[in-house]
């Protein structure tokens, strides 16, 4: 019985460790909140159930390059019009954004839940564990660890992930040593998106996709980077696995608080620990 | 004599406007508006809890569905389950919600802003998931059968229900205005903005914080209560995420801020939302982009927008009625100032009375202090001088409280401040300006001086609203003007802060000090900036004040003006006392003018003996260490 809500919770965990990741990443370089970026996923996931494209490879492209376009444009009109303003004011406009994503989602694909296709039929028994897991997660495990590599050596190394550093300290400083910061915070929002792209392939065929899901998803964001600490990869993905392991546990014994549970967990992790479990930049004001 | 927070409390007129609209429109369309006027007061009333919260006090919440649930709940358990009266569940109602904000504002309000409002958006759609768990409320069924509000021996109707309704939200919206308009609401204003002024004026602001969130949530209760008695039913799925949608965009459109304003734009939003009907799933994208619009578009929003076409239509009073009190002094006649200023104070005696001893601050590694000791005396015009990044200004934190010391000790007429925090070290008759002018830039001139008063006006919430302490604003406002008078500034006493020029912002942040009277100045920077007439003006209040009795410490670049004001001077250099002494003994001295001017002293000359060694000036150090501790609580 635990063995399979852990399964399931590990499962849920790495989906929701995904959306963390793209959410954290926006705010590493531009200190938004990204409130569209569930948004974001659902709008790939929806489009994704319409295409029906049957090469789970192309599906995934297909999604990345989704997630590109949908965050660039959140980017373009929900972000950068607000970049001087207060961030309670630059939060409020992407909860317009993510209301606007929901209503033009219920527009065009009504009020119905929608299945997408898995990465890969079949299940198998877990080894140790025992508890039945499916293909499909398991490739998703593998490919969220992949990436969360890869996003942690982009971060420490590469120009580019040095420059999104560099904004998020000092964003006039950045630009006077040369960096073109609308560019670089473009190209941050769009990766950021490829990974909602990401976790719409991913998640869409576990738990499926209506209008609604955009508001879920991005709370799920919320919760996961501030559980994993917001500034950082490993954080978000082992936030990820906190909270998908409470639901699994939650859905088994108690179904009902499984909502109650994500966000009694972000609530108690701001009260007790709002730098996140696993480390992060201090959360409380006037620490000096 | 005009009140002291503004000339003429804006707001009446539009009180006036919403009153008419009430109680003539739609009694005017018939019957069939009733309940949508009866909504619209609901929507008014959490518009104005929410415009308490984050128009006057600076935090958005988004979980006000949150409030609104546990209002509209407690009335319904309340009432059918424990059969108590409506009006008495109507007090619970409140209470429950005022409770609930407490809880969430112990929890988030010492977090950033951002956090906060994470941990609203959490609490908001987290209590429907309780509601829709747990058995005692009726899960998604809800509750049904509240009883309505009794009159006689009926019930009110639709349209006395209406009445009623639109009743207590105007009475809360007086309420709130005299809130805004009281010395609170003038704090609450100001730690929105910058929490570190308030402080510096005495205002405890986790306190204000915590207060403002709780009064916002306890009416956004009330509407809650007050939906749930209109309705007759409630249940969970009432109260999504579409609740703080509406609420952002009622006090954005309308004018955040302004109590008004919201209450206007409520009363819009409950009109959008009966055509929005027509228009199928669209409704939140008409909502969403357009609430973004008018983020961008008009930040003031609907009321502040109709004020300022109306204020641009009318000649601008204040700059032209009143001619400077103090006639610019031009270069010619500045000398002259000088002159006069000349005259050698005896030097202060008696013990000191401010005492800073071993005083260490490390930032990450970054030493900005190492064993810093300093004695003042009481009336004594002490300058602090400096190469840039000396320490000056983290010295004048520490003493203000703004920065803990990692070590050392403060002490100000023998109460030890080193771990006081900072809102109270003002009531020990400390008040400082800061190296960049700190005003609250969409508030007037007089506004930001009088928060100067905040220690001395009745400052209660409660006496605010209800008391009469616009009779002691009123005759404390003298005070305000005789002082902004004294300092050229009362010709623009009416313009807000952010219309005016370098110095005229600097003399403003120290007629924020003036009027305290303080036993202890700290002016960081404190003429640089002002032209020669503007100098002289500071030079002879400094003067005045130390010849009162106040104590005085001046961070100055100017060291022409710091020679002759300045009783004794410390030099600072990479976080220690370089050399100490009198203004004269200073800029003689061969390490001070090789660190601070390069090697030449005032006079160009170079070479002449230091007189005091920097290693034999720094007092003992105390082993006091505090870390990671918070500056305020």
């Amino acid at each position: 019985m635990y063995q399979q809500a852990l399964i399931s919770g590990i499962a849920l965990g790495v989906a929701y460790g995904i959306m963390g990741l793209g959410f954290t990443l926006i705010y590493r370089s531009t200190r938004v909140l990204n409130l569209a970026h569930g948004a974001v996923v659902m709008g790939v996931a929806l489009t994704l159930t319409r295409w029906n494209i049957g090469n789970p490879v192309v599906r995934v492209l297909a999604g990345v390059a989704l997630g590109v376009v949908g965050m660039a444009v959140v980017h373009l009109v929900f972000m950068r019009p607000f970049s001087g303003a207060l961030p309670i004011t630059r939060l409020s406009a992407l909860v317009g954004a993510m209301f606007a994503a929901g209503g033009i989602a219920q527009k065009v694909f009504g009020t119905e839940s929608y299945i997408l296709k898995p990465l890969a039929e079949g299940h198998f028994t877990m080894p140790l564990l025992g508890g039945r897991a499916s293909t499909h997660e398991m490739i998703s495990l593998v490919g969220v660890l992949v990436v969360v590599v890869a996003l942690s050596v982009f971060f420490a190394r590469s120009l580019p992930g040095k420059s999104l550093r560099a904004i998020a300290d000092d964003e006039a400083g950045a630009r006077l040593v040369g960096i073109r910061t609308e560019f670089a915070l473009l190209g941050g929002s769009m990766l950021a998106g490829g990974l909602a792209g990401l976790a719409a392939v991913i998640v869409a065929p576990q738990v499926g996709v209506s209008f609604l899901s955009g508001f879920d998803w991005t709370l799920v964001a919320v919760t996961t980077a501030v559980v994993g600490g917001i500034t950082s990869e490993w954080g978000a993905l082992a936030g990820g696995l906190v909270v998908g392991i409470a639901q699994g546990i939650m859905l088994v014994k108690a179904p009902q608080w499984f909502l109650t549970i994500e966000f009694g967990i972000l609530i108690l992790i701001l009260a007790f620990r709002p730098e996140g479990l696993f480390g992060g930049e201090p959360a409380v004001e006037g620490a000096r | 004599m005009t009140s002291l927070l503004a000339r003429r409390p804006r707001g009446i007129g539009w009180l006036a406007f919403i009153t008419a609209l009430v109680f003539v429109l739609p009694p005017a369309l018939g019957s069939d508006w009733d309940s949508v006027g009866t909504q619209a007061a609901i929507w008014a009333m959490a518009a104005i809890g929410l415009d308490l919260m984050w128009g006057l006090a600076g935090h958005a919440s988004l979980g006000q569905q949150g409030f609104i649930a546990l209002g509209a709940y407690a009335v319904a358990v309340v009432t059918v389950k424990w059969g108590w009266g409506v009006q008495a569940a109507l007090v619970v109602s409140v209470l429950v919600a005022a409770v609930a904000a407490l809880a969430i504002g112990w929890i988030a309000l010492r977090l950033k802003e951002i956090y906060l409002a994470l941990a609203t958006l959490g609490f908001g759609l987290m209590i429907p998931t309780i509601l829709l768990a747990l058995e005692y409320t009726g899960k998604a069924t809800g509750l049904y059968g509240i009883p309505g509000i009794p009159a006689g021996d009926h019930m009110l109707n639709a349209r006395q229900l209406y009445l009623l309704f639109w009743g207590i939200a105007l009475v809360m919206v007086v309420l709130s205005l005299r809130v805004r308009y009281s010395m609170t609401g003038l704090s609450w204003r100001v730690f929105a903005h910058n929490q570190d002024v308030a402080e510096s004026c005495g205002v405890n602001t986790v306190r204000e914080k915590r207060k403002a969130f709780a009064v916002g949530a306890g009416l956004t209760g009330l509407a809650g209560g007050l939906y749930a008695v209109s309705s007759s039913a409630v249940s969970p799925a009432t109260f999504s995420l579409h609740i703080v949608l509406i609420l952002l965009v009622a006090v954005v459109v309308g004018g955040k801020g302004t109590i008004v304003g919201p209450v206007v734009g409520a009363m819009g939003v409950s009109v959008a939302l009966l055509y929005s009907s027509k228009l199928g799933g669209l409704t939140d994208v008409v909502f969403g982009l357009g609430f973004v619009l008018a983020l961008k578009v008009v930040p003031g929003g609907f009321v502040q927008t109709v004020q300022r076409v109306a204020g641009g239509l009318r000649p601008r009073r204040q700059d032209t009625a009143h001619a400077p009190a103090v006639a610019p002094v031009d270069e010619a006649t500045a000398p002259a100032a000088h002159a006069t200023d000349h005259v050698r104070r005896a030097a202060p005696t008696g013990d000191p009375v401010l005492t800073i001893q071993g005083v260490s601050k490390n930032f990450r590694g970054v030493i900005a202090l190492s064993d810093v000791g300093l004695e003042v005396r009481p009336g004594e015009i002490h300058g602090i001088v400096g190469p840039n990044g000396a320490g000056k200004s983290t010295l004048l934190a520490v003493v203000s409280g703004l920065i803990h010391p990692d070590a050392g000790h403060v002490t100000w007429k023998g109460q030890e401040l080193t771990r006081m925090p900072a809102w109270r070290r003002a009531s020990t008759g400390l008040a400082r300006t800061f190296q960049t002018p700190q005003l609250v830039t969409d508030l007037t001139v007089r506004e930001n001086v009088a928060l100067g008063l905040y220690m001395s006006v009745g400052k209660g919430l409660v006496r605010g609203v209800v008391g009469r302490e616009r009779a002691r604003l009123n005759a404390t406002s003298e005070t305000v003007l005789a002082v902004l008078d004294r300092l050229g500034l009362a010709h623009i006493a009416e313009l807000e802060c952010s219309e005016l020029s370098f110095g005229q912002l600097r003399l403003t942040e120290f007629a924020r000090c003036l009027v305290r009277e303080p036993g202890l100045l700290l002016l960081d920077e404190a003429a640089s900036g002002l032209d020669q007439a503007e100098k002289a003006l500071l030079v002879d209040e400094v003067r005045k004040l130390a010849d009162a009795g106040t104590t005085v410490c001046l961070i100055e670049h100017d060291t022409d003006l710091v020679a002759r004001v300045c009783d004794n001077v410390t030099v600072l250099d990479a976080g220690v006392v370089l050399a100490r002494g009198t203004g004269d003994e200073i800029f003689r001295n061969a390490s001070v003018q090789a660190s601070y001017m390069g090697g030449r002293d005032l006079n160009g000359r170079s070479g002449i003996t230091p007189t005091a060694d920097a290693e034999a000036m720094a007092l003992d150090a105390h082993d006091l260490v505090v870390e990671g501790e918070r500056v305020a609580d």
